[in-house]
């Protein structure tokens, strides 16, 4: 039995070395690396197809009450800033912003211990279990993070339960901002330390050796020895950590209440209950725009200030 | 320098981060009518409410469904795109290469809001597979850096070796690159595979109602008192996460990709 499936198997080789002999691979020469990435390019370019047709369709009018597309017009993008709906879509956007931020900073902070114990310890198990702990609640899935606050901060819930422990009676962290903040960390501190261990990993442990020898105190050495060298991966972690952020729906929905919806809660409700594409359009196509002026363009700059300070440094 | 600051963060990190997996698993094994903390008995019973209730049986089918979509549309896409990014030199490399992440660098709302526009247009909601294209989009990346990764580690002069011995390239393909990268391929295949199965935002955009993925039924009973099958499925989550990263730690790709000792 076992022969018969090695024939096959080999049987199966001689087949692709043959259609490898007939369709010649090395013909195609410098088109080579393009065939390879056709499915991908295909496979993205329907995001990239689908990012203009949104603009497309942000730039017309639309009649709600008839559902028809009019002429070419700046009302979607009008309606978001007129009254009477503007100042709702403002706050909410502001809102965003300002949680996405207060998470980026609170993730990196904690990141950065995590991901120096991680780095620096001399126990494999304590690294090893560490690593699993990261790595979970980032492959569990948005809905079951939430899911599990849920069950934390709710009434009934764990925190509830733990601070009448304490004597402490209170309505629960549901609905406040905090209980959002709470459950947004949970994913974006372990990102966050996965996206600086990298970097910290260059940092040569002689230099907090000779930076302790010469009198430096534990908190001197962070200062100018581990946060410096570790810059650029503190700069990657702030990007991914507010672009996943920013987009987030399940926390301020359920966590939330309802009472404190992000951009991404006031889109999908702009589809599902107005079914109105166009509007849902010039709000997506905002917050690309917005996330990449609050991401990508303060990265770039501060990258390159960071080259710029090396190159003098190492000129004088 | 294991100094009180940094032990307090780690310790809060743990606890940030394994409560929520601690709470997940006991409401999946809870008593009782209603979920409460602490549970009024352990049973199964909410596992047994999963296998019962139809609509969420059918619900974790189609999520499965769309997990294994995924990973055939990723496969396909991913390893010739990582082979030819670093392979290959050619003239749009790098341009092409940050195409491959427009689905990371775009607010995941936005993504599925073109998404949902290009496929209204084009009348192909109402299926799985729209939602499958989404999430891969998104999530091709992983897979792509994972087997570019293994790609890296993997000495070329294997491959020149192998030619110089008279191999063709099928052969050298076969029987050097594709074993070389197989951890890579495996360890992004599975992580594709659990991003696809709880995936939710795209999901929520392109689902029609007769068609909804557990994570979107999950979603919608979370608007009133969660049932305990909810928390069944949960469990399930978690179970398959947790397998899938001690999977990728033993592979060693994950633990070399962050800590070398060099």
């Amino acid at each position: 039995m076992a022969e018969r499936y090695a024939g096959l198997r080999w049987r199966l080789i001689d087949g692709l070395i043959a259609a490898g002999r007939i369709l010649r691979p090395g013909r195609l020469g410098r088109l080579q690396p393009y065939v390879l990435l056709l499915p991908a390019i295909l496979l993205v370019g329907v995001l990239a197809v689908g990012l203009v047709y949104l603009g497309w369709l942000s730039i017309h009018a639309y009649d709600t009450f008839l559902m028809q597309q009019g002429g070419l017009s700046a009302e979607q993008y009008l309606l978001l800033f007129e009254p009477p709906s503007g100042p709702f879509y403002q706050k909410t956007l502001a809102r965003t912003l300002i949680l996405s931020l207060a998470v980026t900073a609170g993730a990196v902070v904690l990141g950065l211990p995590l991901s120096y114990v991680i780095l620096r310890t001399p126990r494999r198990a304590l690294r090893v279990t560490l690593l699993v702990l990261l790595l979970v609640p980032f492959l569990m899935g948005e809905i079951v993070r939430t899911f599990a606050w849920y069950l934390i901060l709710a009434n009934r819930g764990m925190a509830g339960w733990v601070a009448g422990l304490f004597g402490i009676e209170d309505g629960g962290l549901l609905g406040t901002p905090l209980g959002v903040f709470i459950g947004m960390m949970q994913v974006s501190t372990p990102l966050a330390t996965l996206l600086i261990m990298p970097a910290m990993r260059r940092i040569d442990p002689n230099l907090e050796r000779a930076a302790a020898t010469l009198g430096a105190s534990p908190a001197r050495i962070w200062a100018h020895v581990v946060i410096p060298l570790s810059w650029p991966g503190i700069v990657a972690a702030m990007v991914v950590v507010l672009l996943l952020n920013i987009a987030e729906y399940d926390m301020p929905a359920i966590l939330g209440l309802g009472r404190l919806p992000f951009v991404a809660n006031v889109i999908g409700d702009i589809y599902r209950l107005q079914q109105n594409l166009y509007l849902g359009s010039a709000f997506s196509l905002l917050l690309l725009v917005v996330s990449t002026l609050v991401v990508v363009v303060p990265g770039l700059l501060f990258l390159g200030w960071l080259r710029l300070r090396r190159r003098r440094r190492s000129g004088a | 320098m294991n100094g009180p600051v940094i032990r307090l963060s780690v310790a809060l990190v743990i606890l940030l981060v394994a409560v929520p997996l601690a709470i997940v698993l006991l409401a999946s094994v809870s008593g009782g009518e209603r979920l409460a903390f602490p549970p009024e008995s352990l049973s199964l019973n909410p596992y047994r409410a999963l296998v019962g209730n139809g609509e969420i049986r059918a619900a974790l089918g189609r999520s499965l469904t769309v997990g294994l979509q995924v990973v055939v549309l990723s496969l396909i896409a991913g390893v010739p795109a990582a082979i030819a990014l670093v392979r290959f030199r050619f003239r749009f490399r790098v341009p092409l290469g940050l195409f491959m992440i427009l689905g990371v660098a775009t607010p995941l709302i936005a993504s599925a809001f073109a998404f949902l526009a290009l496929f209204t247009w084009t009348g192909s909601l109402g299926s799985l597979w729209p939602i499958s294209v989404g999430i891969t989009v998104v999530n091709l990346p992983f897979l792509m850096f994972s087997v570019a990764s293994s790609l890296l580690s993997l000495d070329p002069r294997l491959e020149e070796a192998a030619a110089t011995l008279g191999a063709e390239k099928v052969q050298t393909f076969l029987f050097v690159t594709l074993p070389g990268i197989m951890p890579g391929i495996l360890s992004g295949t599975l992580m594709v595979f659990v991003l696809g199965i709880s995936e939710f935002v795209i999901s929520l955009l392109l689902y029609t109602i007769n068609i909804q993925t557990l994570p979107i039924a999950m979603f919608a009973s979370l608007r009133g008192p969660p049932p305990p099958e909810v928390a069944a499925a949960a469990g399930l989550y978690v179970l398959a996460a947790v397998m899938v990263v001690v999977t990728l730690t033993s592979l060693k790709s994950t633990e070399q990709f962050f800590y070398r000792n060099d």
